[in-house]
């Protein structure tokens, strides 16, 4: 489905991003690999380069936009073009409104929305530039939709990246751009391995019976790569097993 | 409603001005607070006792909890805030810059959680049902072009109101907003889905603002938190259907 495509993930040393850049080599895909764990990108480059490629692991620091900018340039100049942007970056920790300091909602607003924001700045210059249709995709959460205790940062900034999805998907159209968001619900990954997924789904309603996994997530996010998206721009797509409809204070939008 | 204590802050000082001179003469005293970098000076009526200036860094954790220490020395307590973001950006996404977008998500967003913080962390102490109204603005609904890092800091905002108003909700604290829309928004846009209804081709007046919000802060309302209240004259149903 991607032949001769060239995509940037980022967050691609584990979790969703992992996911995302092994089903997309396996698609066809050129994948330029970033993470600011060099080690984990470089070792996934390896495994993935013995079967597709060739595929590059880049280090790069997602809240430092000056990085971002460079990478971006590098990746340009190593490829000769990019098709495809996956934003997957991300972090998640729960705090209470009063145990939130300044440093904890600065890292995560520059990590959860400052990052998706420049990267795709600096993607879609060069999406214009070589003149062809670009995909990029944000990776959100159920949270920026839906109101949960102790997590009021990290709503709001994916209830950001819904949002700039949206706005970004306006103004690029007319470039052939196409800008969309896929939000997971909770997913098994090593940055909520705290959580029994098996106590998860006594406390939650998952109508689908299971907590979601990074190929669910990766499925989603080729679909939207893929020329089968072509037309659909600034949407959002749930894959969260139903869990998301369940909930009785959806954010209306 | 009388001897309760307004703390209005926030970068839109047009409104601030005139809800200030709106509360006042309704027997509610003002904390006007405002950032100490910006240049605006608000100049208070003469004789006026009930409204007092507070500047600070709203950047700074600690200096806004000095500032909170300033206006419970003068005031004795704070019984609602309310917070009014401006620092409208209408730039293409692709040219936005890395400060323009660090002061958009701070004002709109960083200040307003950590004012929220300070001040309903000391309401919660002292045991007062105290009420956080947000003046945000319609493009947290609907997205336009050249608004993407103004809109996503507004929708932030929005989702913030709702998780703050479910945690501060068991505290007695309400936290609300009201979504806006702005002149300058319709003449950078040329809108043209304004309904076709003359009552509601204008935009929501200071006073028309300043007595919702007032309705806001009786016992009506005592029981409604978490919710988005949209005044803009039916604007963004052309948007949205």
């Amino acid at each position: 489905m991607l032949e001769n495509k060239v995509a940037i993930i980022t967050g691609a040393a584990q979790g969703i991003g992992k996911a995302v850049a092994e089903l997309f080599s396996h698609e066809g895909a050129s994948i330029a690999l970033c993470d600011i764990n060099f080690n984990g990108v470089e070792k996934e480059k390896e495994l993935l380069n013995k079967k597709s490629g060739p595929h590059r692991a880049y280090q790069v620091d997602v809240t430092n936009v000056d990085q971002i900018r460079k990478t971006v340039d590098e990746i340009y100049t190593d490829y000769g073009h990019i098709d495809i942007l996956v934003n997957s970056a991300g972090i998640f920790f729960r705090r209470a409104i009063y145990d939130l300091t300044l440093a904890d909602w600065k890292r995560m607003m520059d990590v959860n929305i400052k990052s998706i924001f420049f990267l795709s700045q600096a993607v879609a210059k060069c999406f214009i530039e070589q003149k062809t249709k670009g995909k990029i995709i944000n990776v959100a959460s159920i949270s920026g939709e839906i109101v949960q205790a102790e997590k009021s940062h990290y709503a709001a900034s994916k209830a950001a990246v819904i949002q700039l999805t949206k706005c970004i998907a306006l103004e690029l159209a007319h470039y052939g751009i196409n800008a969309n968001v896929i939000s997971p619900g909770p997913t098994i990954t090593p940055q909520i391995e705290p959580v029994n997924p098996e106590e998860y789904l006594q406390r939650h309603n998952i109508p689908l019976g299971r907590m979601a996994l990074p190929i669910d997530q990766a499925k989603g996010a080729l679909f939207l790569a893929s020329d089968l998206a072509d037309h659909i721009t600034g949407q959002v797509i749930n894959i969260d097993g139903g869990e998301a409809m369940t909930y009785i204070n959806p954010i209306s939008k | 409603m009388n001897e309760k204590i307004v703390l209005i802050a926030g970068k839109n000082h047009e409104i601030n001005s005139a809800l200030a001179s709106h509360f006042v003469p309704q027997n509610f005293k003002i904390a006007y607070c405002i950032d100490e970098k910006d240049p605006f000076s608000y100049q208070k009526p003469e004789n006026s006792t009930d409204l007092l200036v507070f500047r600070c860094d709203f950047a700074s954790e600690e200096e806004i909890r000095k500032m909170k220490d300033q206006v419970l020395h003068s005031f004795g307590r704070v019984d609602y805030l309310v917070f009014t973001q401006r620092e409208q950006l209408q730039e293409s996404f692709l040219n936005i810059e890395e400060e323009e977008w660090d002061a958009i998500y701070q004002i709109a967003l960083q200040d307003y959680f950590f004012l929220v913080k300070v001040f309903t962390e000391w309401m919660i102490a002292e045991k007062i049902a105290g009420k956080v109204i947000c003046i945000s603005n319609t493009s947290s609904i609907v997205p336009r072009e050249k608004i993407s890092c103004y809109a996503s800091a507004f929708a932030a905002q929005g989702l913030l109101d709702s998780s703050l108003a479910l945690e501060l909700g068991a505290k007695n604290i309400s936290v609300n907003s009201i979504c806006i829309n702005s002149k300058d928004q319709f003449e950078a846009y040329e809108l043209n889905s304004i309904p076709h209804n003359q009552e509601l081709t204008t935009f929501v007046s200071d006073e028309n603002l300043a007595n919702i919000i007032l309705s806001l802060f009786s016992s009506t309302w005592n029981a409604v938190t978490g919710k988005k209240i949209i005044v803009d004259g039916g604007e963004i149903l052309g948007d949205l259907n």
